[in-house]
């Protein structure tokens, strides 16, 4: 199911066979989910803890960096230009024109086939790329949940839905890869200072309305504010890095 | 709670009890619904119908906009009595709506039809009656889809929503020009959102001696959305729709009509649906509802639904877009 390099806008994309998560032996009680692709846009952006570690031969000193932030294109006909196909049409036209709305609006889409590093992942996951197909039953039928592999799944008893939880620090990490491998590009340090300057000026803010508070919760606040701006403040911002070995 | 597997049989009929030694019995005409997310996209403005694209010979269809016009477009300059006036160039762009199909359909057998107690179960015309709710559902969800691909973010992805993202958005529709133009803009949360900013509301120094003022802005009234919340200017709705990506809760706020919907109206199937599927035609939510004739040499009776539709952001530069994220 490969799409045709001509609607790349990075490189060749496929969107092979997710690989099947094995969250249990058995189906998970949990709602289906739809299949999706990840696409990078220039003004999303975030701040995320990411662990000290060494991922595909690049070193990450770890600690707070500004990361750049995916957006979930749902593979659902008829949101974000994802087509009906007519009979014996191939899959890949379905997302042809969501790569060239992509394409537009200058995104990176990730191919769900590009490897995630095995650092990257959680421990047990299979190796794969970002999309992983789990078993699910909901209300009865059997059906599919398309998750990441950060997304991990604990069965309940019975008829209780199963319990998710997000191992952000593998993800964070997988993030710092991409920027660094140059897969996407850095964020642009102008959304940066702008989300600084907002966060400098909650503090003042806060230390401003806060007065009436009872002093515990006032020194609360205000601490919270400022430790926010101070971690922004000298977070930098992942870029692209050179990999050991490499000349 | 039993699935009835499909189709439904007098079989299947949920015996439950019965097979576990007990003699039960139901109590008609008290068929109760589960509790459901019953947020209208229509109703409340979530989406708003852009275009019928029956006949238009495609699926995808472009949504122009202009800009460099009217109010956004001042007079230049004229220095000297005979200067000549330099005509403007337009800014023009688009945004485009795909259009989707998606179906819906319950079968029965006329087994279950003929034995089943009356009022303890759905017959076909009631199921075929909730079947507008199931589109309007659907299109909720699509929605949410559309809206969580909106990347100018409000909020953490590592935080709980709270108060001061609120006034962040606020601040946001009162510096873009024209953002309440076609009315108050519309945000749409999760319901553990809206959770997490009564919880910010809670301890809010405006509030925290004043419980009055603090119900009043928390929208401690019942339903699923809550007009002009807090005096600031927008409305907010909560479904359970909205995105979870990456254990990040992906609410929107979108200006009136940023989120479009088409259809293609279905009308013009009747000259080719047989009478006896009884088809119902909605054009205005481009659904066809019809009879399954097929089914009657195995004694079973169904209908499906089948929608047209598709929904799309409008561009950045006609509607304010902003997401509304906060931690799982």
């Amino acid at each position: 199911m490969a799409f045709p390099d001509s609607q790349a806008p990075s490189g060749a994309l496929s969107l092979g066979a997710p690989v099947h998560a094995p969250l249990s032996v058995q189906r998970v009680n949990a709602a289906p989910g739809a299949s999706f692709l990840y696409s990078f846009p220039a003004d999303g952006f975030q701040l995320l803890d990411v662990p000290k570690a060494t991922v595909d031969g690049y070193d990450c000193p770890g600690g707070l960096y500004w990361l750049p932030q995916q957006v979930r294109i749902v593979n659902a006909s008829g949101a974000n230009g994802v087509r009906v196909l007519s009979e014996g049409e191939s899959p890949a036209e379905a997302w042809r024109y969501v790569l060239q709305i992509q394409r537009e609006k200058s995104s990176v889409v990730i191919s769900p086939d590009l490897p995630v590093p095995s650092e990257a992942l959680p421990s047990g996951a299979q190796p794969g790329g970002y999309l992983r197909e789990a078993a699910v039953v909901w209300r009865g039928q059997p059906g599919s949940r398309f998750i990441t592999p950060w997304d991990l799944c604990t069965p309940l008893p019975g008829d209780l839905p199963a319990k998710w939880t997000f191992d952000r620090s593998k993800y964070a990490l997988w993030l710092w890869w991409l920027v660094a491998s140059g897969q996407v590009p850095p964020v642009h340090p102008a959304f940066i200072e702008a989300r600084k300057g907002d966060l400098r000026q909650r503090v003042a803010e806060v230390e401003a309305r806060a007065n009436m508070l009872p002093e515990e919760q006032r020194k609360r606040k205000v601490e919270e504010a400022k430790t926010a701006a101070e971690a922004a403040e000298k977070a930098p911002v992942a870029a692209k890095a050179a990999r050991k070995g490499s000349k | 709670m039993a699935t009835l597997a499909t189709p439904q049989g007098f079989s299947n009929g949920g015996n439950d009890l019965a097979a576990a030694g007990l003699t039960q019995s139901y109590l008609v005409g008290e068929l109760e619904t589960a509790m459901m997310d019953t947020l209208d996209p229509v109703v409340t403005g979530m989406v708003r119908l852009k275009i019928d694209m029956a006949g238009k010979g495609s699926d995808t269809l472009r949504v122009p906009y202009i800009d460099d016009v009217g109010f956004s477009r001042r007079f230049s300059s004229l220095a000297t009595e005979n200067a000549s006036i330099t005509a403007s160039a337009l800014t023009t762009g688009y945004s485009a709506i795909t259009l989707g199909m998606y179906g819906l359909g319950h079968t029965v057998t006329q087994r279950q039809r003929i034995l089943t107690q009356p009022g303890t179960t759905l017959t076909l015309p009631q199921l075929i009656s909730m079947v507008p709710m199931s589109y309007l559902a659907t299109l909720r969800y699509l929605a949410c889809v559309s809206g969580a691909t909106i990347s100018t973010n409000i909020g953490s992805a590592t935080a709980a929503l709270s108060e001061d993202e609120i006034y962040t958005l606020a601040a946001a529709i009162i510096s873009t020009s024209g953002a309440s133009d076609k009315g108050r803009p519309l945000v749409t949360l999760h319901p553990e959102q809206l959770n997490q900013l009564r919880t910010s509301l809670r301890s809010s120094p405006a509030f925290v001696q004043n419980l009055q003022a603090y119900l009043q802005a928390a929208g401690a009234a019942d339903g699923s959305m809550f007009m002009n919340f807090m005096g600031l200017g927008f409305d907010v709705v909560k479904t359970e729709d909205v995105v979870i990506d990456t254990g990040v809760y992906q609410g929107f706020a979108v200006s009136p009509g940023g989120l479009g919907y088409a259809v293609a109206s279905v009308s013009g199937l009747a000259a080719d649906m047989p009478a006896a599927a009884e088809a119902i035609y909605l054009d205005q939510y481009g659904l066809i509802i019809y009879r399954t004739v097929s089914g009657l040499d195995t004694a079973v009776n169904g209908y499906q639904g089948r929608a047209h539709l598709g929904v799309a952001l409008g561009d950045t530069s006609v509607f304010l877009q902003r997401g509304m994220i906060s931690v799982q």
